[in-house]
């Protein structure tokens, strides 16, 4: 028997409510914090399936690398993750040090870590701010980009630059801090204690945003893992890996500091991991401050750079997370591969998983949760 | 870790090529391609090893031939491992991991998309970064890269 045309529409709108609603987010969209583009499937305000689509800011900087010398690359990764780009600096710094087998004078080390941690905090203020924003809380953003000028003060005073920074050299850094520079970074220290109570109270201790982020977006550990996913995604599932901890570098291994690790796996564990660690990484430009020795802060290279033929990587913790260069040589001024093992991309690759049963409002807190910067997703 | 590897050695003979010990920590292995995947599952299960963290995966050209590099990290030992291969520049073909670690997914998608190489066995192989209408596989050493052409499409041919 034919089916009746009226008949035959409503079997068509129960088929397209079984296949569910296709609705695409960005890639021009203020809470995707760059240009990433989610294709959502949904069932009502469900979403039953994720698909990111990446690539909009690739700019081949890998190849790009092979064509110049080692250390005319430390530029470019000022434009991979460019709220942490003294993190970049250091990691592919470290590698082309591993690859030639160049030693970094104690003095210089120390200056590297300082710098590090003032990094860490300045990106997880921005994580902080946009966080807030992203659930409604605008205040916060305000008050953490206040403090996040007190940071980029004192790296320009360093360095010159507020954003990209390209200070770390190969076998140090180029120069010596600026006179009177420990000073004002304990006067800093001393501020920011009292600010991040502030922040506390407005955001760690405020109902409306504990139930915007607890028990939300839950990432098991075995999935942590197996995903690959690092820094405060994977600390706040469970597993205390902290390159700085288990790999340490420059002088991690002769500072105090803990490793703030969570079981909660939700929004809110993540959000408290990147907390904690500003705390700590005040506790780290202390005990630098303290302990810095006086010396050179940079070994002598030839005009001509080129490391023995080999394979080497390198490892930091920036502040997304694993932030792994590896370097192919033969022996030439050119590197032949450099490969960029960015914590943001692997960290995305997960994202599906968690959005998978979770309501439309909760997207812009989970993805807000993992902090991608889109410059090193897409390199 | 002299135990793993020995054990490691044993169980697959012939199809590691050559070892070395980085570091206390540190193992680095070069494997032959057909083995890569049993090896790479025996790294994950075995208990010796469990190394259960998909931290890298990725390519790199030689001109002559492909380089495979993997690195693993085990939460329960803190130990590292470096799997070395290559495989043939014609026909760039390796079992895919994307099975036994969801991790390497992303990873095996752009080196597909940046040097052509087949994963076999990956639920999803398609472009990542590139446009999917791309032609050719802009990271291999014989790639023109000429800025002439269409910058959508990629570089064509100069006459």
């Amino acid at each position: 028997m034919p089916v009746s045309p009226e008949k035959q529409s409503t079997l068509s709108t129960v088929e397209i409510l079984s296949q569910g609603m296709v609705i695409n987010v960005g890639p021009q969209h203020p809470s995707t914090h760059g240009v990433l583009r989610l294709i959502l499937t949904l069932d009502g305000e469900q979403i039953l399936h994720c698909e990111p689509v990446i690539g909009y800011l690739h700019r081949g900087l890998e190849k790009m690398m092979e064509r110049r010398p080692y250390r005319h690359n430390i530029p470019f990764t000022d434009r991979l993750d460019y709220l942490a780009a003294l993190s970049n600096n250091l990691g592919i710094c470290q590698c082309i040090e591993r690859l030639g087998g160049v030693e970094v004078p104690e003095r210089a080390k120390y200056i590297r870590v300082l710098l590090m941690e003032l990094q860490r905090i300045a990106s997880h203020l921005v994580f902080l701010g946009t966080f807030g924003t992203d659930l409604g809380a605008t205040t916060m953003f305000l008050y953490a980009f206040r403090e996040r000028e007190l940071v980029l003060d004192l790296l320009e005073e360093c360095t010159g630059a507020r954003l990209t920074y390209n200070w770390i050299r190969v076998g140090g850094v180029p120069d010596d801090l600026p006179d009177g520079f420990a000073e004002k970074v304990l006067a800093f220290v001393k501020v920011f204690r009292q600010r991040l109570k502030e922040y506390d109270q407005l955001l760690t201790r405020n109902r409306i945003f504990r139930s915007r982020t607890q028990n939300i977006g839950v990432l098991p550990k075995d999935l942590a893992l197996a995903y690959g996913t690092s820094g405060p995604v994977l600390r706040a599932s469970g597993v205390a890996y902290d390159i700085r901890k288990v790999d340490p570098y420059e002088v991690y291994d002769r500072v105090e500091f803990d490793v703030p690790v969570f079981d909660r796996g939700d929004v809110w564990a993540r959000y408290l991991v990147r907390m904690e660690e500003m705390h700590q990484s005040l506790r780290i430009i202390e005990q630098v401050l303290r302990d810095m020795p006086d010396g050179p802060v940079q070994t002598k290279l030839p005009k001509i750079f080129k490391p023995p033929a080999g394979i080497a990587y390198s490892r930091v913790e920036s502040p997304r997370g694993e932030l792994s260069f590896m370097m192919v040589s033969d022996g030439s001024p050119n590197p032949v591969r450099v490969h960029i093992r960015a914590p943001s991309f692997v960290n995305l690759s997960v994202l599906p998983c968690l959005l998978e049963g979770a309501k439309v409002a909760d997207l812009v807190a989970i993805l807000g949760s993992i902090d991608v910067v889109l410059g090193e997703i897409d390199r | 870790m002299n135990e793993a590897v020995e054990q490691l050695l044993q169980r697959f003979g012939e199809a590691v090529t050559e070892w070395t010990q980085v570091r206390a920590n540190e193992v680095r292995l070069t494997v032959k391609p057909t083995c890569w995947r049993e090896i790479a599952q025996y790294l994950r299960d075995d208990p010796l090893w469990q190394m259960d963290y998909p931290a890298d995966l990725t390519v790199w050209d030689t001109g002559t031939e492909f380089g495979v590099y993997l690195r693993l990290w085990s939460s329960v030992h803190n130990h590292n491992v470096v799997v070395l291969t290559s495989i043939s520049r014609e026909e760039p073909r390796i079992a895919s991991l994307a099975t036994l670690y969801p991790g390497v997914d992303w990873h095996e998608r752009e080196m597909y998309d940046m040097y052509g190489v087949i994963f076999e066995g990956h639920p999803n192989l398609k472009r990542i970064l590139l446009p999917d209408d791309w032609e050719g596989f802009p990271f291999r050493k014989d790639y023109l890269a000429e800025p002439s052409g269409d910058p959508l499409h990629g570089p064509q041919p100069v006459n």
